[in-house]
C-alpha cells in the first residue's frame, strides 16, 4: 500500500530545535574556573510541514485508495499531532575566560505521536451499495490484516545522541575588535551517538537520534560575531550572526519487517534488514539581538563580597533575545538493496529549508544574591515558510545556576 | 579563453571568473544536492543463450526489482485481498472450510496446520489461503509447462538467490488469479439479485399511471428473459414511457447469504438514467418499488423520469439493486449487489435497428476502460503495412508499473524475440519476433475454465487446480516456433489453456487473426464439435451482417469480451446455472463500452493509422484506465520495430520508446 512509504514520513520527521544557548550572545563564554549547569525543558509541537511548494501542509501527503477493478474507495487524509519533551542537561566549564567546554545530555522524557485519518468518500461501490465510509476503509484494510495506525507513546527517559563541545572567542587578543565592540568566537560540537532509532515497525514512532529530533548535525562548526554597543546604548543591546555548516554521518538502519503492520511496513524482503542512510547536512545562519529590559535592582550580597561594584558586572535582571535561523538541510541519500525504495525515501527528505523565529526572556537574580537564572522561549517555523521541512513550535523553560569551586 | 556572460557583468557589477568559480564550487553546499530523477521504471535486457543461461541473467540483473514486485504486489497487496474471498469460497468449496467445530479437518486446515508448524510466524501469507490456492495451480500447472520454460525460470531463481516455488508462482499467479477471480465472481453472482425482465410502457394513453402491473399485451417492448447485450434492448420507444424492470434475487441453500429473508431490498435500488441517478425511496414517484404478490424474491421497479426521455435519442440505464443480507465476511458489512446492468434503447425517431446501437454509457467516465487491442493492414493503414496496437489494463496496485521490463531473448535454438512484462516473468503481454510475428492478449472471464471443471467433476470436494499452458507462456511459445499468423493459430487451437484470453496476432505478410481462447472443458449440454479456439478474421460476419471485429474487412479490434465465443459456457451443477461470460462479468459493459468507443475512434484513422494516429487512439482518455493501466505497444511487423510505453501510471502518459530487431542481436532500444 501506498499508505506505507508515507507513514515513514511520520517515523523521521519531528522537528525539535533544542536551545543552545538562552542568549542571543553567540561569543559567550563562561568566566575561568566557572561552570554552569543548565536544565532545560523543551516541549515541542508538530503538525504541519512545509512542502515542496513552500506551503503549509499536513505531515503526509493525501492517499487515493482505489478497489482493485472496483473504482475509487476515496481519498484518505491522514495527519498527525507530533508531541516532544526533552529534558536538555548541559553542563559547562569556563577552562579561559575565553575558551568554554560543555557537555549536552538531552533525555526524551516522552514522545505522543496521534494520529488521525480524515476521509472524502470515493464512486459508489456498486460491491457494496455505498461509497466506502473512512470506517469501511478501515474494515477493509483490517481484513487484510492490516490495522489502523493507532496513537504511539514512547521514549520514556531515553537518551539522545551526547553533544560535547567548545567554544573560543579568539579575538579577546586582538585589541582592534574591543575598540570597535566586537567579539568573535568559534564553536565545535560533536555528537556521541547514543540515541536509538524508532522501531522500525511501528508506523508512528519516532527515534531519539540527532536525526530523528532534527536538531542540529552529529559534527558543527560555528563562526560566530557578536556587537556590543557599550558606549552608545550603555551596554543594553547585543547583536550576532552565527554560520555554521554541520555534518551528519551515514547510519545503518534497521528496515521495516511487517511485524504488526504487515500491509503498510512489509520493506525488508526486498529492501533488506538493514539500509543506510546518510542525512542531508545542515548549514545556515543565526541572527539574534539581546535587549536589556531591565538592569535592576542591584545589591552587593554574598556572591560579590558585598560589592555593589562588582555586582553591577553581573547580568541584567531581564534580558529579551530575539532571533532568527534560516537553516537550509542538503538532500538526503538512502541506499538499500532496492533502488525503488530508495527514491521513494529520498523524495520524503528533499533538500530544503527552515525560517525560525525566536524569542527568549532570561530572569537573572545574580543581582539580587541568587545565583540562578530563569528563562522561557518560544521559538516557531510556522510563521515563515520553508520548504521540504516540518514546521513545528517549541517552548522552552529552564533554568541555569553558575558555580565554581573554591580551594 | 574563457568569456563570462554579459548577464553576469552587466550593472557595473562585474564578477570575476574567480568569483563564479567559487560559486559554482559551494554551490552544492548552498543549494544541497536535489531528489535524484527516479529510477527508470521500465528497464530492458537482451538475453543470450540456452533458456536456464536466459534465465540465469534475468534473475541476476533483475533480483531487487523481482523481491520488490514479489513483496509488494503479492505479499503486501494481491495475497491478503484474495484472503478475504476464503469464507465465500468455502460457503461452496468445503475443501477451504475453516470452522473449529468441523468434524473433520478441511484440506485448508490440515495445510495450515502444516504450514504453521514449518513456518511458525508466517502465518499471514505462506500459510494463508490465497498462497495455498497460488501454490496448489503453480505446481498443477507445471506438468503443462515445457521443461525450457522450466529451466528459464529454474535460472531466474538461482539468479536471483531466490526459492523455485517463488518464481514458479510469480509467473503462474496471473492465470490463477483470473480464473479464481471468475469462480468468486460467479459464486457472488448467482447468490446476488439480477435483472429478469425489461418492459416498456407508452404513457401516452396513460397519463395517471401508478406503476401497477399490467399484462404483458399492455407493454410496448418486452426483453424478457432478460439478455446482456452489446446492443439496444429496444428501439424506437416512445419517449413517455414507463420502464419496469423485474428483479429476482435467488435465495440458494448454500452460499454465504443463508439466515436472511430472501428478496430484493427495495432500499437498495438505484438507477442512473444516462448521467442522472435516481435512488429509492428518496425518488419515489420517478422510481418506485413494488413487491410482486406471492413472490417474496421478486420485486418489480418502474421508472418514470420526469418529462420523459429525450426524442430520437440513444438512452442507457444502468441499475443496481441489492438482497437484505447482511454479509460481514470479508468487512466492511454489505447486502450483496448485482453488477450494474447496463440497458440502452433509443426513442422513437432515432431510426436505428437494434443491433446498429452499441450498448453504451454517453457519460465519458461512466466506465473504467479494461484491456484494448486493434489491428490494421492494407486500406487501414497509411502505407498499407500491418500494425497491432495494444493497451494492457488490470492491476497496478501502485506498484507493478515499477517493475515493467522488456524482455529481449536471443535463443540457441528459435526466432529472437521481444515481451513486453515485469521482473521475474518469463513471459509478456504482448511481444513480437525477428519475424514480425505479433502476439498481444487481453483477459476474457469465463466459467469454461479448469477450476469450473474440477467443481463440475467434484462439486463441494473441490478443490482449485489450475491446468493447461499459463496464456503468457503460450505467447512465448508462438513467438519462439512460428513466423505466421497461420501458425499462431494452429498452434493457440492445439494447446490447453487456463481459461479465457482474447488474442490478437499480426504478421509480417499483413494477416490479422482474433482467437477467442477459453479451456473448453466438458460440461454437460457441450456441442460435440466445441472448440477452445475461435478464430475471427477481419472479413467475418454477425449474423446481421455487420463485421464481427473489424469495420472496413481491413482491421480487427479486441477488448476483454467475447464476440463470437458467445457460448463459451452454459451448464448446471446442482443449484447453479454456470452461464456465459455476459451474466456475470463485472468486464463485460465495461468493455462493450470500450470496444464502441475504439471502434469509433479506428473509423475515423481508417486509411490513415500510422505508429502516431495509434498511439492517439491509446491514449483517448475513455479507452485508458487511469489506474491499472499496464503497458502499451505498437507493432510494426513488416519492418520489425515496434514503439513501447511502461513504467507509468498509465503507461500511455508515457514515453512510447523504439525498439528494432537487430539480425546481430545489437538491438535498437
Amino acid at each position: 500500500m501506498r499508505v506505507a512509504r508515507l507513514f515513514c514520513g511520520i517515523m523521521l520527521s519531528l522537528v525539535l530545535c533544542l536551545p543552545a544557548t538562552a542568549r542571543a550572545a553567540f561569543t559567550e563564554t563562561l568566566p575561568r574556573g566557572t561552570f554552569l549547569l543548565d536544565l532545560a525543558y523543551n516541549h515541542s509541537y508538530l503538525s504541519n510541514n512545509w512542502d515542496d511548494r513552500g506551503n503549509l501542509a499536513p505531515l503526509i501527503e493525501s492517499i487515493d485508495r482505489y478497489e482493485p477493478g472496483g473504482g475509487k474507495q476515496g481519498r484518505l487524509i491522514p495527519n498527525a499531532d507530533v508531541e516532544y519533551s526533552v529534558l536538555l542537561i548541559q553542563l559547562q566549564y569556563g577552562i579561559l575566560d575565553s575558551l568554554s567546554l560543555a557537555v549536552g545530555v538531552p533525555v526524551v522524557l516522552n514522545t505522543t505521536v496521534n494520529p488521525s485519518f480524515a476521509w472524502e468518500p470515493g464512486d459508489y461501490q456498486p460491491i457494496l451499495g455505498r461509497p466506502y465510509s473512512g470506517t469501511d476503509f478501515w474494515e477493509w484494510a483490517g481484513s487484510m490484516g492490516q490495522p489502523q495506525p493507532s496513537r504511539w507513546d514512547g521514549n520514556r527517559g531515553v537518551l539522545s545522541d551526547i553533544v560535547l563541545g567548545f567554544r573560543f572567542r579568539f579575538t579577546d587578543w586582538i585589541e582592534a575588535f574591543e575598540r570597535v565592540d566586537l567579539a568573535m568566537a568559534v564553536s565545535v560540537m560533536g555528537a556521541i551517538p547514543i540515541g536509538q532509532q524508532g522501531d522500525p515497525d511501528e508506523p508512528v514512532a519516532v527515534g531519539t537520534t540527532l536525526w530523528d529530533l532534527q536538531t542540529q548535525g552529529d559534527l558543527a562548526f560555528h563562526l560566530s560575531i557578536d556587537k556590543m554597543f557599550t558606549r552608545e546604548l550603555d551596554g543594553r543591546l547585543v547583536l550576532g550572526l552565527d554560520v555554521y555548516y554541520e555534518v551528519f554521518f551515514p547510519r545503518t538502519q534497521r528496515t521495516p519487517t511487517g511485524r504488526t503492520h504487515p500491509l503498510l511496513m512489509d520493506q525488508a524482503p526486498y529492501v533488506g534488514r538493514t539500509h543506510t542512510l546518510n542525512p542531508g547536512d545542515y548549514f545556515g545562519f543565526a541572527v539574534a539581538a539581546d535587549v536589556v529590559a531591565v538592569r535592576g535592582p542591584t545589591r552587593a550580597t554574598w556572591l560579590t563580597g558585598g560589592s555593589l561594584q562588582r555586582a553591577m558586572t553581573l547580568p541584567p535582571l531581564l534580558t529579551i533575545s530575539l532571533g532568527y535561523r534560516f537553516n537550509a538541510n542538503n538532500q538526503s541519500r538512502f541506499s538499500s538493496r532496492s533502488d525503488l525504495w530508495d527514491h521513494d525515501q529520498e523524495r520524503q527528505w528533499q533538500a530544503g529549508y527552515r525560517n525560525t523565529l525566536s524569542a527568549t526572556a532570561l530572569f537573572s537574580f545574580l543581582r539580587l544574591g541568587a545565583p540562578l537564572q530563569l528563562y522561557v522561549g518560544y521559538r516557531t517555523m510556522e510563521l515563515i515558510p520553508g520548504k521540504n521541512v516540518r514546521a513545528g513550535q517549541v517552548i522552552v523553560a529552564g533554568l541555569r545556576a553558575p558555580f565554581a569551586f573554591s580551594l | 579563453m574563457v568569456t563570462t556572460p554579459q548577464s553576469l557583468t552587466g550593472n557595473g557589477l562585474a564578477v570575476s571568473r574567480r568569483t563564479i568559480s567559487l560559486l559554482l564550487l559551494i554551490a552544492p553546499f548552498v543549494f544541497g544536492c536535489e531528489l535524484g530523477p527516479p529510477p527508470d521504471h521500465a528497464l530492458v535486457q537482451v538475453l543470450t543463450g540456452s533458456p536456464y543461461e536466459r534465465g540465469f541473467q534475468h534473475g541476476e540483473a533483475m533480483a531487487d526489482r523481482i523481491r520488490s514486485l514479489q513483496t509488494t504486489l503479492l505479499t503486501s497487496s494481491l495475497l491478503p485481498y484474495l484472503n478475504r474471498e476464503r469464507a465465500a469460497v468455502a460457503s461452496v468449496m468445503l475443501a477451504y472450510r475453516d470452522k473449529d467445530d468441523d468434524e473433520f479437518e478441511s484440506y485448508y486446515q490440515r495445510y495450515r496446520r502444516e504450514c504453521l508448524q514449518e513456518f511458525p510466524d508466517d502465518c499471514r501469507i505462506k500459510c494463508g489461503f490465497a498462497y495455498l490456492v497460488m501454490r496448489d495451480s503453480a505446481r498443477s500447472l507445471t506438468p503443462y509447462l515445457p521443461q525450457r520454460y522450466l529451466d528459464e525460470m529454474q535460472g531466474i531463481a538461482d539468479g536471483a538467490g531466490l526459492p523455485f516455488e517463488q518464481i514458479l508462482v510469480l509467473n503462474t499467479f496471473f492465470d490463477t488469479l483470473l480464473s479464481f477471480r471468475a469462480i468468486t465472481a460467479f459464486i457472488r453472482g448467482v447468490q446476488a439479485p439480477r435483472v429478469e425482465r425489461v418492459r416498456f410502457l407508452d404513457l401516452e394513453e396513460r397519463g395517471d399511471y401508478d406503476g401497477a402491473d399490467l399484462p404483458d399485451e399492455d407493454w410496448d417492448k418486452i426483453s424478457g428473459p432478460h439478455e446482456p447485450s452489446p446492443h439496444a434492448v429496444a428501439v424506437e420507444v416512445s419517449p413517455r414511457s414507463a420502464v419496469e424492470f423485474l428483479i429476482h434475487d435467488t435465495k440458494l441453500e448454500v452460499g454465504t447469504d443463508l439466515g436472511e429473508p430472501p428478496g430484493v431490498d427495495p432500499s437498495t435500488v438505484r438507477v442512473r438514467v444516462d448521467d442522472v441517478q435516481y435512488t429509492y425511496p428518496e425518488d419515489d414517484g420517478i422510481l418506485q418499488v413494488f413487491e410482486v404478490p406471492d413472490d417474496e424474491e421478486r420485486v418489480r421497479v418502474v421508472l418514470i423520469p420526469p418529462g420523459g426521455f429525450a426524442e430520437a435519442a440513444q438512452v442507457s440505464l444502468v441499475v443496481q439493486a441489492g438482497d437484505f443480507n447482511a454479509i460481514i465476511d470479508p468487512p466492511p458489512e454489505r447486502a450483496r449487489f448485482m453488477r450494474d446492468e447496463r440497458i440502452t434503447f433509443t426513442t422513437a425517431g432515432f431510426g436505428r435497428e437494434k443491433h446498429e446501437v452499441a450498448n453504451r454509457d454517453p457519460t465519458p467516465d461512466g466506465s473504467i476502460p479494461p484491456s484494448i487491442s486493434f489491428a490494421a493492414r492494407g486500406t487501414a493503414t497509411a502505407d498499407g503495412a500491418p500494425l497491432l496496437a495494444h493497451h494492457y489494463a488490470l492491476l497496478d496496485a501502485n506498484t507493478v508499473h515499477k517493475h515493467a521490463v522488456l524482455s529481449v531473448h536471443h535463443p540457441d535454438e528459435g526466432a529472437a524475440h521481444a515481451v513486453l512484462g515485469y521482473a521475474g516473468f518469463i513471459w509478456g503481454f504482448s511481444g513480437m519476433n525477428e519475424h514480425g510475428l505479433t502476439f498481444a492478449f487481453n483477459n476474457s472471464d469465463t466459467l469454461n475454465n479448469p477450476m469450473t471443471g474440477a467443481f463440475l467433476e467434484e462439486l463441494f470436494q473441490a478443490e482449485f487446480s489450475l491446468r493447461g499452458v499459463p496464456i503468457g507462456i503460450v505467447g512465448r511459445e508462438l513467438l519462439a516456433s512460428e513466423e505466421t499468423v497461420g501458425g499462431a493459430v494452429d498452434l493457440l487451437a492445439a494447446v490447453s489453456h487456463t481459461g479465457g484470453w482474447n488474442v490478437l496476432l499480426a504478421d509480417a505478410e499483413g494477416d490479422l487473426a482474433a482467437v477467442e481462447l477459453d479451456s473448453n472443458i466438458d460440461f454437460e449440454g457441450a456441442p460435440a464439435d466445441r472448440t477452445g479456439a475461435h478464430v475471427i478474421r477481419p472479413d467475418d460476419r454477425d449474423e446481421h451482417g455487420e463485421p464481427l471485429a473489424g469495420i472496413s474487412g481491413d482491421e480487427l479490434y479486441l477488448g476483454s469480451h467475447y464476440r463470437k465465443n458467445l457460448e463459451d459456457i452454459r451448464t448446471t451443477a446442482l443449484v447453479f446455472d454456470v452461464q456465459p461470460q455476459r451474466y456475470w462479468t463485472t468486464f463485460y459493459y465495461r468493455s462493450v463500452q470500450a470496444t464502441a468507443v475504439l471502434r469509433e475512434r479506428l473509423r475515423q484513422a481508417l486509411g490513415a493509422l500510422d505508429p502516431e494516429r495509434a498511439k492517439a487512439i491509446l491514449r483517448f482518455p475513455e479507452l485508458v484506465d487511469q489506474r491499472d493501466s499496464m503497458n502499451a505497444a505498437i507493432y510494426q511487423p513488416r519492418s520489425g520495430t515496434f514503439l513501447w510505453a511502461a513504467g507509468e501510471i498509465p503507461a500511455t502518459d508515457g514515453v512510447f520508446r523504439e525498439f528494432a530487431f537487430e539480425p546481430a542481436g545489437g538491438d535498437v532500444k
